[in-house]
């Protein structure tokens, strides 16, 4: 039904979109939590930089991540020269763009769920002996599950469907960085590739549609378990 | 012995207080709604922090601003009881009560099949908060404050959110507490009745200041009613139920309460 390099494009847009989600949503609780429980000079600004994918065009992400991490830009270059990791025009580049696309979704998702706790339950776990790591990953995480969860499946279905930054940074190389996204684009370049954009179009949908699914019944074990 | 004194402007209001409390009796802080009583707690509890206070429990010193003494409220080893119960709703009763009875530290005065014997919440374990009734939520409230070994119990107006039959039935159970395990307690109330029935001293504050204080007897008037004997402690007078330790009379039988 698929042809081998159709399957390798729905393999790496797993693979892609898995790892950007997996490390945007660590990065995501992280900031979330910064800007929806701590009062520090420059917050609004950070909440700003940090929405700032969210409003750009797709394509200026990619090349402000080219600048940033491309060979000759200062994180880029470091990483060049301490770990030998380059992500241009790799796989874990493609993962980098789509995550940094996703990251203002999964972070308002996580952080309303921060916001929505109520902070007299993490009054009553203090006073019951819980220093604050303790109450983050006994109260506070497992009372925010169902916004974890949320942003992680907007966050993956953004990644899975980013183009422009991961065209832009990382390139359309099949077999490295080309996702469903850039191989339909790929396919539509050539004569007679409507087929091929088609059926790649088809797994798209149903990718989309078994996440939703996957979600939609997280949410519903989640919900019972915190009883709302 | 209990020591506490605070001053602290909030807004409008100023709280000063001071006052002492038995080592193993119920401190009653007895006034009308608004008049530092909560504030007061907050601050025995460190979740405030006020600009000049003492908070002493037993040898302990918890706050002291002068010896810029703070212990910040995880390591208090002060258990809290407020109205609403606050229990973690994503946990069983059985984990809401282990989540403080886990994290103590060194030996256990207070035993887990006794507070939940004394409590009668043995049939509540495996069920989520969310199916508990009002009084049921806070006998487990004060449950799990117990077992986080406390050596200090504040209860901050335990049973104002309940029905006059649930308030009576938590407030026996309160009372078999204080007979049981005699740990010191800081009661908040705005009743009268509590007051009378669980309290030992009793401070009154008003406007953010200690007004008075004394055995409950002495600090508040003597009353009396008539009314009609519903069961064993249990007096009704006109639409409501109140708790009368000591009445056995039957029921129906009309009876002279003085207090």
């Amino acid at each position: 039904m698929l042809r081998p390099e159709e399957w390798e494009a729905l393999r790496l847009s797993l693979l892609i979109a898995g790892q950007a989600t997996g490390f945007g949503l660590v990065a995501a609780v992280l900031f979330a939590w910064l800007l929806a429980r701590t009062r520090f000079p420059g917050r609004v600004l950070l909440d700003a930089v940090l929405h700032a994918p969210l409003i750009l065009p797709p394509v200026v992400v990619g090349f402000v991540l080219l600048l940033v991490f491309g060979t000759q830009g200062p994180i880029g270059r470091w990483l060049d020269a301490t770990w030998g990791v380059q992500l241009p025009f790799t796989s874990a580049g493609a993962a980098l763009a789509a995550g940094v696309s996703a990251f203002p979704l999964m972070l308002r998702a996580v952080r309303l769920s921060i916001e929505a706790v109520d902070l007299r339950l993490e009054e009553a776990a203090r006073s019951l002996g819980a220093g604050p790591w303790d109450r983050a990953f006994t109260v506070v995480l497992p009372l925010a599950a169902p916004g974890l969860v949320a942003g992680a499946v907007v966050g993956f279905a953004a990644a899975l469907g980013e183009f422009g930054a991961v065209i832009t940074f990382a390139a359309n190389i099949p077999g490295e960085t080309q996702t469903l996204p850039l191989a339909i684009y790929a396919a539509l370049q050539v004569p007679d590739g409507e087929g091929a954009a088609a059926r790649l179009s088809a797994i798209s949908f149903a990718v989309a549609l078994g996440g939703l699914l996957l979600s939609e019944l997280l949410l519903r074990v989640q919900r019972r378990r915190i009883g709302r | 012995m209990i020591r506490v004194a605070a001053r602290q402007r909030l807004g409008g209001f100023a709280l000063d207080v001071a006052f002492e409390g038995p080592p193993d009796g119920v401190t009653v802080l007895f006034g009308p709604s608004g008049a530092g009583k909560s504030a007061t707690l907050a601050v025995v509890a460190g979740i405030a922090r006020a600009a000049d206070a003492l908070v002493v429990v037993g040898e302990r010193v918890l706050t002291d601003t002068g010896a810029r003494v703070f212990v910040l409220p995880e390591r208090r080893r002060i258990g809290v009881v407020h109205q609403d119960a606050r229990l973690f709703p994503h946990l069983s009763v059985a984990r809401n009560l282990r989540y403080g009875w886990r994290r103590t530290t060194g030996e256990r005065r207070i035993g887990w099949d006794e507070a939940i014997e004394v409590l009668a919440i043995g049939h509540l374990l495996d069920r989520s908060p969310r199916d508990l009734s009002g009084g049921e939520r806070q006998r487990v409230a004060i449950g799990r404050a117990l077992l986080s070994q406390p050596d200090l119990l504040l209860l901050d107006e335990p049973v104002s959110a309940l029905d006059a039959g649930r308030r009576a039935e938590v407030l026996r159970f309160v009372a078999a507490l204080k007979q049981r395990f005699g740990l010191p307690m800081l009661y908040v109330t705005h009743s009268e009745d509590e007051a009378r029935l669980l309290g030992d001293h009793l401070v009154r504050i008003e406007d953010g200041r200690v007004v008075g204080q004394g055995s409950p007897a002495a600090m508040l008037p003597v009353r009396q009613v008539v009314g009609e004997a519903v069961g064993p402690g249990m007096v009704r007078v006109g639409e409501a139920v109140i708790a009368v330790p000591g009445v056995d009379a039957p029921s129906g039988a009309v009876v002279r309460v003085s207090w």
